[in-house]
């Protein structure tokens, strides 16, 4: 009686799941407290300098402003509050393939949240603006094959 | 009425709701003519609005920023001719370096042909219809400003060695054209998307 008392138990534990971890972000060990602060200090390594900048060249699709003294302060945090805000939009921006030429400003009248310009351009709205649109394909400078 | 004839067709007025303000922001856009994709760009309701600024593949706009005054005499004016007047715009700025890379644009700057995007501190915010529509102004869209002078003085209090570059476009067939697209964010939107590099 025992014996199966025991036997029950293990395959109880045995079906119990391990809780799941939250996802971590890849872009999470830069958006971080220490960084933050050495960001406001302008105290930042050449190395975190240079995943800002070319982070922020691959997010914005722009390049980073570098006339001033705190351009790399203003870009991280535009960067930080961009993707505290919205991770899952952060990584679209990030992994967007199309690149509008200059200037390009594609609209959907009567739907402002479907405006774009190469700053807040992702696959999705690339792909939304060709389809309904297919003659604004000359306005895109590059279109994934 | 004769060909092409030059009419007026409203009231002169001063605007008592917007108050004329004079000098322009502290940022302007440069860009070398031959890099805009002139068959992509779209007039609005008239030849005095642009709607659409499309350059060329791969191509981008420039920044020229202004320290203190130093757009100082960007402006109008207009030019007598024997049949059709004309408008000689001007572009102001200067350069505060002197490296070899700048060196490197001054011959670019002396010898190319530029459009600028002006940003008015007279908005017009206030404006029915289409507000802030006296923001953006481009200047040089039809000829191109060209360099008529850049000196760099090297005893200048003022410039310290500094470029002071002019920049103007001479028989000019209109004023610098608006800028304005469905209303004044969109249009610096737009604006700030011509700088991809």
């Amino acid at each position: 009686m025992a014996k199966a008392k025991k036997t029950k138990t293990t395959k109880a534990v045995s079906e119990v799941k391990a809780p799941e971890l939250p996802e971590v972000s890849r872009f999470a060990p830069l958006f971080v407290d220490d960084i933050a602060r050495r960001a406001i200090q302008k105290q930042l390594d050449p190395d975190e300098t240079d995943a800002i900048v070319r982070l922020y060249n691959a997010v914005m699709h722009s390049p980073m402003p570098k006339t001033c003294s705190n351009c790399v302060s203003d870009a991280y945090f535009e960067l930080y509050n961009l993707w505290k805000r919205d991770e899952q939009h952060f990584e679209d921006l990030y992994n967007c393939q199309y690149r509008l030429r200059g200037g390009v400003l594609l609209q959907a009248f009567g739907d402002k949240s479907k405006n774009c310009t190469n700053k807040n351009l992702t696959n999705e709205l690339a792909e939304y603006h060709l389809r309904f649109n297919p003659g604004c394909r000359k306005l895109f400078e590059r279109i994934p094959e | 009425m004769a060909n092409c004839d030059s009419v007026i067709a409203r009231d002169i007025s001063a605007n008592c709701e917007n108050t004329l303000v004079a000098e322009l922001e502290n940022v302007a856009y440069i860009i070398n003519r031959d890099d805009i994709d002139f068959d992509s760009c779209v007039y609005g309701t008239s030849q005095f609005v642009l709607t659409d600024i499309v350059l060329k593949a791969g191509k981008t706009a420039y920044l020229v920023h202004q320290i203190g005054d130093s757009f100082s005499g960007a402006g109008v004016e207009m030019e007598k001719k024997r049949f059709k007047n004309t408008y000689a715009t001007t572009f102001n700025f200067v350069v505060f370096d002197n490296d070899p890379e700048t060196k490197e644009n001054i011959e670019g700057i002396a010898n190319g042909r530029f459009v600028v995007i002006w940003e008015n501190k007279y908005k017009n915010t206030l404006k029915a219809g289409t507000p802030g529509d006296s923001t953006f102004e481009i200047a040089g869209f039809k000829l191109g400003l060209k360099c008529e002078t850049a000196t760099s003085l090297k005893y200048d209090p003022d410039s310290m060695g500094g470029w002071v570059v002019s920049l103007k476009e001479i028989g000019g067939p209109a004023t610098p054209i608006t800028v304005y697209k469905t209303d004044v964010d969109t249009t610096r939107l737009m604006i700030e998307a011509l700088v991809t590099a």
